[in-house]
């Protein structure tokens, strides 16, 4: 997923519009969308009098009603009084009046009835919000998976993302295809354990797919692509950790994804326990020594170069076993990684 | 300002890490010496986390599985090594005879030498890991008197530890890689389960052993979980244990409180292990220098024979023995009954005439191992489980 960048007065009116957010993702087009949509709902149930005048609004229960995170909430408060048809009180929120409007302060529970909006209709979907869920979720489980069996507990999840079971069943979803989470018919979502059988379980399939992918997949491969790999494998200073990483994740992803068969493409990307590994161990411990496999990667990319499948193959089948045996040196040392404090919605299980 | 003399910085457990070593230490070498003493697990997690924190690192041979692939240790140059080749068979090939047993799991000798690769193997090169030096072959200690019914039998058994009739009065070594070994072993012996290769295992094996586990700590049989003999001794003497884990140095505590002890000899065999020297990565110059020199000074004789009487075993045995009265080595390393009162470290005596080491000689303990400590291909699985029971635990 690419995002595109803003054109330079974009960026410019984006840092009038406010300070650095964290926690707001989705490139500023979507971020102005949200809060916008907020106030001009706001504005049209106010100025039509759909909301009762003295309504105390706070930012928490507002965002609930539109299945928002606080952020864009508050941007659209602050904009409605600058308009004047929201003011400050002595007390916490904003109220519903005009300056100098008197009235008393209202403090109402705050659901869509309350806020002249459409029961049920109110949620505002914004697509990049399940890439928000995706990427955090996707984050907390791959450290997760080194601690143990966890259960995902929906409706937890659901408050901590603030979200619908829909939008957090298809990131779920997502997640069961890269093999991160599991889901039998019947039972919960379960964090894939990260153990000594998953990742042997993961390197036998890549040891029987992935060379025979990279056969079908090397001729349909952009020669830019190669030709700057190639540059990167054999520069004079050795690649930095950082890079290196990349490099390798070539192997486990982009120079297979050309494979006519989606389905064996498919199969391949719920293999990721292999790079879970190694790409964490690489963050935490990143002066660690690991030259063989540089050259393991230069040999398939050199092969690939030079047009010989097969010789391609080969060495990528020679990588995975290197790969392997790495694989499970680095999962022993995770065990010294002291336990991450994990969000309520991943529940041990013993 | 330049510092004339180097200070090292050792980190490791109380196994080996004691004042008065490091004193002796200072003195020998001329060196300022520190030394930083955590618990097992924890001394492991700092070598990987804070490589810059120490130069030396004493430790199990086991623990290499999650330290030499973060590249914490440098290889150690074998021709540095004074003493080399008074290193007996043990750590070199794994058995203390050639017709001893290989006892499961992670003999030392698979961990020894540097390969080409640069991982770790039994084929002999030129540089090491660590270099080999205490040893011994654990099992449990108990009090015959506390439990009379069970601890009366003529042969000793691991089962004991999770026996009914030790309920409350029982605790063990908190790592996952020591303790957990006992209880697999005293599950295996009380016939509770069967286990495929006790030093590997699977996980559905840890899954079981953990629930059962679980069901006896529901029961109260765990009376605590313990990280260093300080608090092994603690538990033995004032909170009512019975039986439990055994580490060495705690019996001078245990003797000086009047304990009448006993180490068991399992029918099953021991609990293997295997502790050593490595250098940091970072070690250069002037420190690399002082480390390899307190490398050697360990095999000189004086530090094994202060080890012997801890009742550890070291690597080069016969350059201990020349400091060691005839007596104590007839007791530590022949197996024979005390001609007299043996005293340990701290003057105290610490054997009784006339006792005879549990086990016999060093020949016959070494050559009964069960299992040794070991790092599991779903080590880092079982840490994940053990880490429950240790929640749970009472505090100590």
């Amino acid at each position: 997923m690419t995002r595109a960048t803003p054109a330079p007065t974009q960026l410019a009116r984006d840092e009038e519009a406010g300070p650095g957010e964290s926690g707001e993702s989705g490139d500023p087009g979507e971020r102005r969308l949200r809060y916008e949509l907020i106030r001009q709902r706001l504005r049209g149930a106010i100025v039509e009098q759909r909301i009762e005048p003295g309504l105390v609004l706070l930012e928490g229960p507002v965002a609930k009603v539109f299945g928002t995170s606080r952020i864009p909430v508050r941007k659209a408060f602050e904009l409605l009084h600058a308009e004047g048809l929201l003011c400050t009180f002595d007390g916490r929120g904003y109220l519903v009046a005009r300056p100098g409007q008197a009235v008393q302060p209202q403090r109402l529970p705050l659901d869509a009835r309350a806020l002249g909006l459409e029961e049920g209709n109110a949620t505002i979907h914004i697509p990049s919000e399940s890439e928000r869920i995706h990427d955090e979720l996707e984050q907390t489980i791959s450290i997760a998976m080194i601690f143990g069996r966890f259960q995902i507990d929906e409706s937890a999840a659901m408050e901590h993302f603030n979200v619908n079971r829909v939008a957090l069943r298809e990131v779920l979803s997502r997640l069961v295809d890269r093999g991160l989470v599991d889901k039998s018919t019947y039972a919960s979502w379960r964090v894939a354990a990260l153990t000594a059988r998953a990742v042997n379980q993961d390197f036998e399939l890549l040891a029987l797919l992935a060379p025979a992918a990279l056969r079908e997949s090397g001729p349909r491969l952009d020669r830019d692509m190669l030709a700057d790999l190639r540059r990167r494998l054999h520069a004079p200073a050795a690649p930095q950790a950082q890079e290196l990483l990349r490099l390798e994740q070539h192997l486990h992803g982009a120079l297979l994804a050309r494979h006519p068969n989606h389905k064996l493409v498919g199969m391949l990307q719920q293999c990721q326990m292999p790079w879970l590994i190694h790409s964490t161990f690489d963050r935490m411990f990143p002066q660690s020594p690991n030259p063989p496999l540089l050259e393991n990667c230069r040999q398939v990319i050199d092969a690939l170069w030079d047009g010989e499948y097969e010789r391609a193959a080969q060495a990528l089948q020679d990588y995975l076993a290197q790969a392997r045996k790495r694989a499970q040196l680095q999962l022993k040392v995770l065990s010294v990684l002291p336990e991450a404090q994990l969000p309520a919605y991943l529940v041990r299980q013993s | 300002m330049r510092k004339n003399m180097p200070e090292l910085r050792v980190l490791g457990t109380s196994v080996t890490l004691t004042e008065a070593m490091r004193r002796r230490a200072e003195q020998d070498l001329g060196l300022r010496i520190r030394f930083e003493v955590l618990d097992g697990f924890d001394a492991q997690r700092q070598a990987v986390m804070r490589q810059d924190s120490f130069d030396l690192y004493d430790q199990w041979f086991h623990s290499l599985d999650c330290l030499w692939p973060t590249g914490a240790l440098q290889p150690i140059d074998i021709g540095r090594l004074a003493h080399w080749d008074e290193v007996n068979a043990l750590p070199k090939t794994g058995r203390i005879t050639p017709q001893a047993a290989l006892g499961a799991g992670c003999n030392p000798a698979m961990r020894l030498y540097v390969q080409a690769d640069g991982t770790l193997g039994g084929t002999p090169a030129s540089r090491i890991s660590m270099l080999p030096l205490t040893h011994n072959a654990d099992s449990f200690v108990y009090l015959p008197a506390a439990v009379p019914e069970l601890f009366a039998q003529t042969e000793e058994s691991w089962s004991w530890l999770l026996s009914p009739a030790c309920r409350g009065r029982a605790a063990l070594q908190a790592d996952a890689a020591i303790g957990a070994l006992d209880a697999a072993l005293a599950l295996q012996a009380g016939g509770d389960m069967r286990f495929g290769d006790i030093s590997n295992l699977g996980l559905e094996e840890i899954d079981q052993m953990m629930a059962l586990l679980l069901q006896r700590q529901e029961s109260e049989q765990f009376r605590g979980f313990w990280g260093n003999y300080a608090d092994a001794a603690r538990l033995m003497i004032d909170a009512g244990v019975a039986i439990q884990s055994h580490w060495s140095p705690a019996i001078a505590h245990y003797r000086a409180a009047g304990l009448d002890y006993r180490l068991a000899c399992p029918r099953e065999g021991y609990r293997a292990w295997y502790g050593g020297l490595g250098i940091s990565s970072q070690a250069r110059g002037d420190t690399l220098d002082a480390a390899y020199r307190y490398l050697n000074w360990w095999q000189s004789g004086w530090p094994g024979a202060a080890m012997a009487r801890q009742g550890y075993y070291i690597s080069n045995p016969l350059r201990s023995r020349e400091h060691l009265r005839a007596s104590e080595w007839d007791y530590w390393y022949a197996g024979l009954p005390a001609a007299e009162d043996l005293r340990g470290t701290d003057g105290q005596v610490v054997i009784p005439r006339g006792s005879v080491r549990d086990g016999g000689s060093y020949e016959q303990r070494l050559g009964h191992i069960a299992v040794w400590n070991t790092v599991m291909d779903e080590h880092n699985y079982l840490v994940r489980q053990w880490a429950t029971l240790l929640r749970r635990a009472r505090p100590l």
